[in-house]
């Protein structure tokens, strides 16, 4: 009698851990590509906030080995697709990180040729205190209550006021400024860490390009 | 009169979350935008669903002594379904709950209603359990998480609600979460309390 328990009870369980493998395995194969096609579309996005002035088809991907063995990788933005012949290269997208308040903060900047004006700048991932820090990543829509169909504007954030400032030039400072970076009230330390991304995804970029023309 | 006291029994008599204090972690972590209340709710609904019709219909094939580690399997697959949909067709809200979803296979409601409920009633009974208690729990979640946004961002699933209003952002921090949580339950119980001294009156007159 013992034994057929035990027998039966290692039976009902291995058919369900089975079935559930079967149909989760078909699942994941008829998902695949549209998820892949998610993550690629995230990436075309951020790609297109930070080089607003590139085409669309203008993105070429380059990896490539750094010192260190690690892959690296940046994209050359053009201002016609990629396929033209005649397309002049703009600007370059790479991402960079830094340590911030509570977490890594990692960000892509979108940088001009000389790799020396922001072109745009773009937070992908933190876990900054939420309503504080984490604000640095958010986008506001004006979108009211009271007037629920009157198009929200155009979406505005905290980064967007990297555009167009002289890599060199940025700093936090505390109040509003056109040369420098106005600081989150209450999260100066994630504001720095955001400039300090900034930085050392320009550090990256011309370390990978100066080993490139050696 | 029985049928529609069952109906609305995961509302206010069995509130998983105010009642049964179940499924409190992902009731105050995914509380801090309506947006997120109502995704979770659903999913976790889906999975429910979803289970107990399963456990349902093999409750007589189970052995006893392994029922737990096998409706854990079929809970956690179910929790993949909605994993695999959710990053495919709903990234942003798949972004947004994070770790949560996941963590629904650990969510003591539905590991309860298929131990307490579904193994030992018939599918019609489970099927309705299902979507009462998940409605209650998505109910839960939008009650605490319309508290929040609206008192610690200011907004409404992302619309603005006063024009000049400086958020309390304790709200939508942990300290927030425990206040909302609490005092919605200690309003619930006194809810239940006081229907049930009423009912008291009731039977001695």
């Amino acid at each position: 009698m013992k034994k057929q328990s035990i027998f039966s009870m290692i039976m009902v369980l291995s058919v369900i851990c089975m079935i559930s493998v079967c149909s989760l395995g078909f699942l994941y194969m008829m998902t695949k590509d549209k998820i892949d096609e998610q993550e690629k579309r995230t990436t075309e996005d951020s790609l297109t906030k930070v080089l607003p002035d590139a085409d669309a088809k203008g993105f070429e991907k380059v990896e490539c080995k750094t010192k260190d063995g690690e892959v690296f990788e940046y994209y050359k933005a053009y201002d016609k697709p990629v396929s033209s012949s005649d397309k002049e290269l703009i600007g370059y997208a790479v991402t960079g990180s830094a340590k911030g308040y509570s977490s890594t903060i990692v960000v892509m900047l979108g940088v001009d040729v000389e790799l020396r004006k922001v072109k745009g700048l773009k937070v992908l991932q933190q876990q900054e205190t939420p309503g504080l820090g984490s604000l640095c990543q958010a986008v506001m829509t004006d979108k009211k209550l009271w007037k629920p169909f009157e198009k929200g504007g155009k979406p505005k954030s905290w980064t967007d006021q990297f555009s167009g400032k002289t890599i060199d030039d940025l700093r936090v400072v505390k109040e509003k400024t056109d040369k420098n970076i106005q600081a989150i009230t209450g999260a100066t330390i994630t504001s720095d860490a955001v400039v300090k991304a900034t930085r050392n995804a320009i550090t990256r970029l011309s370390a990978a390009l100066k080993e490139r023309s050696e | 009169m029985k049928f529609f006291s069952e109906i609305t029994k995961g509302f206010i008599r069995e509130n998983p979350v105010f009642v049964m204090a179940l499924g409190l972690c992902p009731a105050l972590a995914t509380s801090t935008s309506v947006n997120d209340a109502l995704g979770m709710g659903a999913a976790a609904t889906f999975v429910l669903l979803g289970s107990n019709v399963i456990v349902s219909l093999i409750k007589n094939v189970v052995p006893s002594k392994v029922r737990i580690p096998c409706y854990v399997v079929i809970i956690a697959t179910f929790v993949t379904i909605v994993e695999l949909v959710m990053q495919a067709y709903l990234p942003p809200l798949y972004k947004s709950l994070g770790i949560f979803v996941p963590l629904i296979v650990v969510n003591c409601i539905i590991l309860a209603r298929a131990e307490a409920f579904a193994s030992k009633n018939t599918l019609g009974k489970s099927i309705l359990d299902a979507i009462v208690i998940g409605i209650g729990f998505t109910f839960a979640l939008l009650l605490l998480a319309t508290f929040r946004e609206v008192l610690g961002k200011g907004t409404f699933l992302g619309y603005k609600v006063f024009p000049h209003f400086k958020p309390a952002i304790v709200m939508i921090l942990p300290p927030g979460a425990f206040l909302t949580l609490g005092l919605l339950m200690g309003y619930f119980n006194w809810l239940q309390q006081r229907k049930a001294t009423k009912k008291g009156v009731k039977t001695n007159n």
